[in-house]
């Protein structure tokens, strides 16, 4: 069968691009990323900004903090 | 009532300046000129709708045919606004999430200037007549090559910052960003090679056009969706282990879906048939995403009203729901024979790149721009039009096309029935498409005139702004 050398281009391309997939699906699992995925969660709050404070509205005039 | 943060953690906070200042000039040059191609390509747009209303009006200048103007609109907002706007947000987004200040930002300066160089030297050579006539890729070469090479210089500046990173845990939104700016550069480049013919180029046309959505503009929507909702509610995401699930699910789906767009054309029915299938596994991903945003969201609908970072993010992410379950049900072979090639499909492309990702980008930018610029908001009212105008406009728009479109697949399949007939049917849904998108164009002032005053340091300062307190936006 004679397959356009720009169609063999794109099959490898479209290889390689699985491949980097399933290397980085690999590597996840292997350092732990899909393990304690509770705590993933809360990566985006910290000490100064933690989680149950709510956003101050910008562009309101009002503050808005949860009070408890 | 919690204390203020200043209070109580100065090291945070302080950090969270520096990451901000590091930021600053690259991502206010990207907002800046993603605002100034938004400006333009608005008015590119509404002109090619007005000249369904007023076919005569403009037509002797040739540089301003439809068949010009509106490939200009469709590259200009993509490659221009949705593109550097978000470029913007995901450099910012990186060092927030990597908790180290951007790295290489003069590289990032040299990917503005050669993006917008890009972007303007395509839009040109399209309106002088140098297309090349390949939907999403009508950019000549030279203008592709250099929004590659500026592509690669953002690229590079994110992953320097992803390996300096001092976190041990990869939040899901850096997942998608990473496949962002691992995928896209070779995607772009290889689309753009001049190697193809025939039924091939067709092919690759789509796996570009529908994976420039898939590893590029549908993942910058979402890794703000997934940052934004949680962060400014205070809450985490529902449940993080299904945000894993959506993402890997997307990343093993949404690159089979492109050739969908050739239904019923010449390329093998094996193939189409695969894109069919994989674009109704979407919902699989679809739904992880929205029950996520909408369990993380429910019980503080009311923030809606105070903080228009949520009020915009959450108008996005119900509608990347909406278009998605929409482009699941197009790509199925029996609405393909009634909406293609009608203006149903015009509607499913502004439901998709304006109502989720555009409205995102928004929301996303009212949070990052008084952080970077040291300057908050002065015009809570402003704001609000500009929500309602934009919110409204592409809400007529999609109403408009997606009924108009749907009755135009039906008249054109009954034989019996002149064309000329079908024409004077979609005339009511063109002329509503036209002021939905003044409506849109007249919101887009509006967030220009505050962005420039935001920047400018113009207007009252205002109390408590958002860098200092230990909330969000």
């Amino acid at each position: 069968m004679n397959i356009p050398p720009e169609v063999l281009l794109l099959i490898g391309i479209s290889v390689c691009g699985s491949a980097v997939a399933l290397a980085a699906f690999v590597w996840a699992v292997n350092t732990g990323q899909m393990d304690e995925t509770e705590s993933g969660a809360l990566a985006i709050f910290d000490e100064g900004e933690p989680e149950g404070a709510q956003g101050q509205a910008t562009g309101t005039g009002r503050q808005r903090r949860r009070s408890d | 009532m919690q204390p203020p943060a200043e209070e109580q953690a100065p090291d945070r906070l302080a950090s969270r300046q520096e990451l901000d200042r590091a930021a600053a000039l690259p991502v206010l040059l990207y907002f800046g000129s993603g605002i100034a191609w938004l400006l333009a390509g608005t008015l590119l747009g509404v002109a090619a709708s007005l000249k369904f209303d007023l076919p005569d009006w403009l037509g002797t200048i040739a540089q301003l045919t439809y068949g010009r103007i509106r490939p200009a609109h469709l590259n200009v907002m993509a490659y221009g606004w949705a593109s550097l706007a978000g470029a913007g947000c995901l450099v910012w987004l990186t060092s927030r999430l990597c908790r180290v200040p951007i790295r290489r930002p003069e590289w990032l300066i040299a990917s503005v200037l050669l993006w917008n160089l890009g972007v303007a030297y395509g839009a040109l050579s399209i309106l002088l007549g140098y297309s090349q006539s390949v939907e999403w890729l009508e950019y000549p070469l030279p203008a592709a090559g250099i929004i590659a090479a500026a592509f690669l210089l953002f690229a590079s500046s994110i992953l320097a910052t992803f390996r300096a990173r001092k976190v041990e845990h990869l939040y899901v939104s850096l997942w998608y960003i990473m496949a962002s700016v691992v995928w896209f550069p070779p995607l772009y480049v290889v689309a753009n090679l001049p190697i193809y013919t025939g039924v091939v180029h067709g092919a690759v046309n789509w796996w570009y056009g529908h994976n420039a959505l898939a590893v590029w503009f549908t993942p910058v929507g979402l890794t703000l969706a997934y940052y934004f909702i949680p962060k400014v509610i205070g809450r985490p995401i529902y449940s993080y282990y299904l945000s894993l699930i959506g993402f890997w699910a997307f990343a093993l789906f949404y690159n089979w879906n492109g050739i969908h767009h050739l239904v019923g054309g010449p390329v093998p029915t094996w193939l189409q048939t695969i894109s069919i299938i994989a674009s109704v596994l979407m919902v699989i991903p679809v739904m992880a995403v929205a029950v996520n945003h909408h369990m993380t969201t429910i019980g503080n609908f009311r923030m809606l009203r105070t903080s228009p970072t949520l009020r915009f993010t959450v108008f996005g992410a119900m509608s990347y729901t909406a278009v998605s379950f929409q482009g699941s049900m197009e790509a199925l072979r029996t609405m393909q024979e009634v909406v293609h090639f009608t203006h149903y499909t015009v509607g499913h492309a502004h439901l998709g790149v304006y109502a989720f990702l555009t409205m995102i980008l928004f929301g996303a930018m009212y949070y990052i721009t008084p952080r970077v610029a040291q300057w908050n908001w002065t015009r809570p009212g402003w704001i609000k039009a500009h929500f309602w105008l934009s919110a409204g406009g592409v809400l007529l728009y999609v109403a408009a096309m997606v009924v108009g479109g749907f009755l135009q697949g039906l008249a054109m399949n009954d034989a019996a029935k002149p064309f000329v007939e079908v024409v004077d049917l979609t005339r009511p849904y063109l002329t509503a498409r036209t002021v939905s998108g003044i409506l849109m164009g007249a919101g887009h002032l509006v967030f220009a005139l505050l962005f420039v005053e935001v920047v400018l340091r113009r207007g009252p300062r205002r109390l408590a702004p958002p860098w200092e307190a230990g909330g969000a936006g």
